[in-house]
């Protein structure tokens, strides 16, 4: 390992270290500009100029490498004098427009420019006068005088998201970034220029001049959006959310966000949403008190509470917290006696997602994508379902040699860098993967084919929506087709934010959580742990939840949503099914969710106004911290009052407290606290999923 | 003072009501000192800071750019502003901009941070209402000439 002096510090680093980093890690601040740890390094900025012994010029910093018994001058006086005439050449045409821009107050030009800057102009000419606003795209705005020229930007487009959609136009200071002709930035990633471009230069419309940075509180959060689970930070300006940027997690979202989930906030501050609850009286949805409401409720559920047992049901949408999707399984299935608890219309891929769990054949985390040497994604476009994770098979591809395999349905962002594309059917997905394992077994005559079945390192990304029992026959047999001690693995994905999350948690008719199957023995332990009644039978799916509906054995019905607006999209014939069920409560943002079939409608809140744990795709436990104080109770402290209503305590209705309970009753989330689960995320299930391979 | 020892002519009494009279007398033919508020009002000095306004430019629109500095730096969090976006060559102004002048302290901190000379001291001090509501001034009232 190389020895290098800096500033008179000494440090040894591995090999293939540079300057920067190796400064970073003696605890210097090296200014830089261009150089960010997700994209590749170009050294435009020549702000970390830095003097290296027996070199005849200065040296960037971040581009370099370390090597034995390099002697760096970081603060040498001509290092300084160095960087001081590279931030005059910055501040040339820079507008200094501080008091407009919306990068100020979290802008590396100004700090730089205060720290190390000469502090005053020699140019006596008027500066370059350019574009001030261009619209790049949907989401992006450009004020061409402020960019410092950094490529940060187009360094995105070509490497990251792969569109090309940033490039430099014209030469020396006149050059100015923009969209390739009769293109504009329309890729799903584009938020993340803005959150890129050092200086006020890319600016997102929906933010722009909105609110200075001070002015807001930003706190931690986690994107429920889809099941990726990207870290955010959330920032808000009395009780709006204004917006969302990327807090970066190697293990789960690199740097980035999709524009999908960084630009659907709108919503928490949205006039629409409603804030006290609404009662129906004789055909008519009317604002109600509190307590009026709660009252409504434990009187409506008093029913399915005393008497018979599985004639409540509760439908839940794939995005809440891991909390409240334990609170409420926990309250219907001890307190309403039922276990008809239903994710939504689709069938799920749980029990076979649970046996391939058991046998170590998923893939451990996402992060592991890039140290594969192919990947096969099957089903729906990524890019659509779940948009950081096409990133990170991007990455894999083109940074570390990964070779790519497609079978989706229609044509998409990630063919032209696939090894192998073809287009296949969802509901042929099981006969193709079939097909493809024995083509592996026996050989085949095509070279991508055959390179796949020498792989050591495989990871079959299974995107499938309606995935059943046959494509989990056909994983299994795909997976076992590798060679010898081959690393084949597997990961299912989940549509909703944290559909996992609730599967594990028991929101489902044929588990108890932890994914125990309902039968009497396991029915009987929770009976004496919950102290309650829970039922031995089975509960019912969606489709049966409303058959039941239609011929009146349902008492009661729970429609439970929060975090983001939720359509449960029932056909009219379901809606008409859910009119002849007595008493129908449902949590919802917007009252339109529900409406026509809901007897009480409690207003729950926005991801924002929530403490709360997410569960990813692959199974990593994420803690989002609440920004805004909620107008009202949440769900969880609703049915908390509803409970003691119903003459039966529930444990304290505090975030953590549930999820200390989670974690004492249910194995996968066995030692995750809060604090693992902010600091980067906390794995679920490592007995399940093999914790050794990590 | 109690316990001060009144001289012979303090405790008779009629020479000092004389020496009254005859300060009325010289102050009754010079001119009154006595400002005749409102009829009459004092020129302020350069540098009295009375409540803050919105200055305009020479086309009739604030300077104002709402970088909020003003209302980050305003010790009693006396204003409020709200940035929009408008389509001339500055780009940004306040939508809304309100300061309550019930809670302003006049310390100016506003005028100094301010980097467009957007806000400034004016030499308005009267602020007598019938309603609190009526102290919180908003950018039309503002931007009048006070």
């Amino acid at each position: 390992m190389p020895k290098v002096k800096i500033d008179g510090r000494e440090i040894e680093v591995p090999k293939g270290t540079t300057l920067l980093q190796a400064a970073e890690r003696l605890g210097l601040e090296v200014p830089q500009m261009c150089y960010h740890p997700g994209l590749r390094i170009v050294g435009v900025c020549r702000v970390c100029l830095c003097q290296v012994k027996g070199q005849p010029k200065m040296t960037p910093a971040c581009a370099t490498e370390v090597a034995e018994g390099m002697d760096v001058g970081l603060y040498t006086p001509e290092a300084e004098k160095a960087r001081r005439a590279v931030i005059e050449f910055w501040l040339l045409n820079h507008p200094l427009d501080c008091p407009v821009c919306d990068q100020g107050g979290e802008c590396p030009l100004q700090d730089i420019a205060f720290d190390h800057g000469p502090g005053t102009s020699r140019l006596a000419d008027p500066k370059f006068r350019k574009q001030k606003r261009v619209v790049l795209g949907p989401h992006v705005v450009l004020d061409e005088e402020r960019c410092i020229l950094c490529w940060r930007c187009t360094r995105f487009t070509q490497e990251v998201s792969g569109s090309f959609q940033i490039m430099l136009r014209e030469r020396g200071a006149a050059t100015v970034v923009g969209t390739p002709p009769g293109q504009s930035l329309d890729e799903p990633f584009s938020g993340n220029v803005v959150d890129l471009c050092p200086v006020g230069a890319l600016t997102s419309s929906d933010f722009r001049f909105k609110s200075r940075i001070w002015e807001m509180a930003s706190s931690e959060g986690v994107c429920t959006a889809c099941s990726v689970g990207c870290n955010t930070f959330v920032w808000s300006k009395k009780g709006a959310v204004e917006r969302l940027t990327a807090r970066p997690n190697l293990q789960v979202n690199d740097y980035w966000l999709c524009d999908r989930g960084r630009f659907d906030v709108a919503f928490t501050s949205n006039p629409e949403r409603f804030r006290t609850p609404r009662l129906r009286v004789n055909e008519r949805m009317i604002e109600v008190e509190w307590e009026d409401a709660l009252l409504a409720m434990a009187e409506g559920l008093r029913a399915s509470a005393t008497r018979g047992q599985n004639q409540a049901a509760a439908l839940f949408a794939p995005h809440l917290a891991n909390e409240e999707y334990w609170t409420f399984q926990k309250f219907v299935r001890a307190h309403l006696g039922s276990n008809h608890l239903s994710l939504g219309r689709r069938e799920t891929l749980v029990p076979s997602r649970v046996d391939l769990a058991r046998r170590g054949h998923m893939l451990p985390s996402i992060a592991d994508l890039e140290h594969m040497d192919a990947i096969v994604i099957l089903g729906g476009d990524l890019e659509l379902t779940h948009p950081v994770y096409a990133l990170r098979v991007r990455k894999a591809v083109q940074e570390r040699g990964a070779k790519l395999f497609l079978a989706t349905p229609a044509p998409e962002r990630l063919d032209p860098v696939a090894e192998f594309s073809e287009r296949v059917a969802p509901a042929a997905a099981a006969e193709w993967l079939t097909a493809l394992a024995q083509k592996l077994k026996t050989g085949s005559d095509h070279p991508a084919i055959r390179a796949l079945a020498g792989a050591q390192k495989v990871a079959l990304l299974v995107n499938a929506g309606d995935a059943n029992a046959e494509v989990a026959e056909a994983i299994e047999a795909f997976l076992g087709s590798g060679p010898k001690d081959s690393i084949w693995k597997t990961l299912v994905l989940d549509d909703g934010g944290n559909r996992w999350g609730a599967s594990l948690l028991g929101i489902s008719p044929q588990y108890f959580p932890g994914l125990k199957i309902v039968n009497a023995e396991e029915a009987q332990g929770l009976k004496t742990r919950w102290a309650g009644r829970v039922s031995a039978e089975p509960g019912r799916a969606w489709p049966d939840i409303m058959a039941a509906a239609e011929e009146g054995k349902l008492q009661a019905l729970l429609l439970v949503n929060s975090g983001r607006p939720h359509s449960w999209s029932f056909t009219s014939a379901e809606r008409a099914a859910l009119r002849r069920i007595p008493f129908v409560a449902a949590f919802a943002l917007f009252t339109s969710e529900v409406a026509e079939v809901a007897h009480v409608i409690i207003p729950s809140v926005s991801f924002a106004e929530l403490d709360g744990t997410y569960t990813t795709a692959d199974g990593v436990v994420q803690l989002g911290r609440r920004n805004i104080v909620p107008g009202g109770p949440t769900p969880v402290q609703v049915l908390y009052r509803v409970a003691s209503m119903l003459g039966t305590k529930m444990k304290g209705p505090d975030p953590i407290d549930v999820f200390r309970e989670i974690a004492r009753e249910v194995p996968q989330f066995a030692g995750i606290d809060y604090g693992q689960a902010s600091r980067g995320g906390a794995r679920t299930d490592k007995a399940l999923a093999g914790a050794g391979s990590r | 003072m109690p316990n001060e020892k009144k001289s012979l002519g303090e405790r008779l009494i009629l020479p000092e009501l004389m020496k009254g009279y005859a300060v009325t007398l010289k102050t009754l033919a010079s001119k009154p000192t006595t400002m005749q508020y409102p009829e009459e009002r004092w020129q302020m000095a350069r540098r009295y800071r009375g409540y803050p306004k919105l200055v305009m430019d020479e086309q009739g629109d604030p300077k104002c750019v709402a970088c909020g500095l003003c209302a980050v730096v305003c010790p009693p969090n006396a204003i409020e502003l709200q940035a929009g976006e408008v389509p001339r060559a500055k780009e940004r102004q306040p939508i809304d901009f309100k300061i309550h002048m019930g809670r302003c302290i006049n310390c100016g901190y506003c005028e100094e941070a301010c980097p467009k000379s957007a806000i400034e001291m004016s030499k308005m001090y009267e602020l007598n209402t019938t309603s609190l509501d009526d102290m919180i001034y908003t950018k039309e009232v503002l931007l009048q000439d006070y």
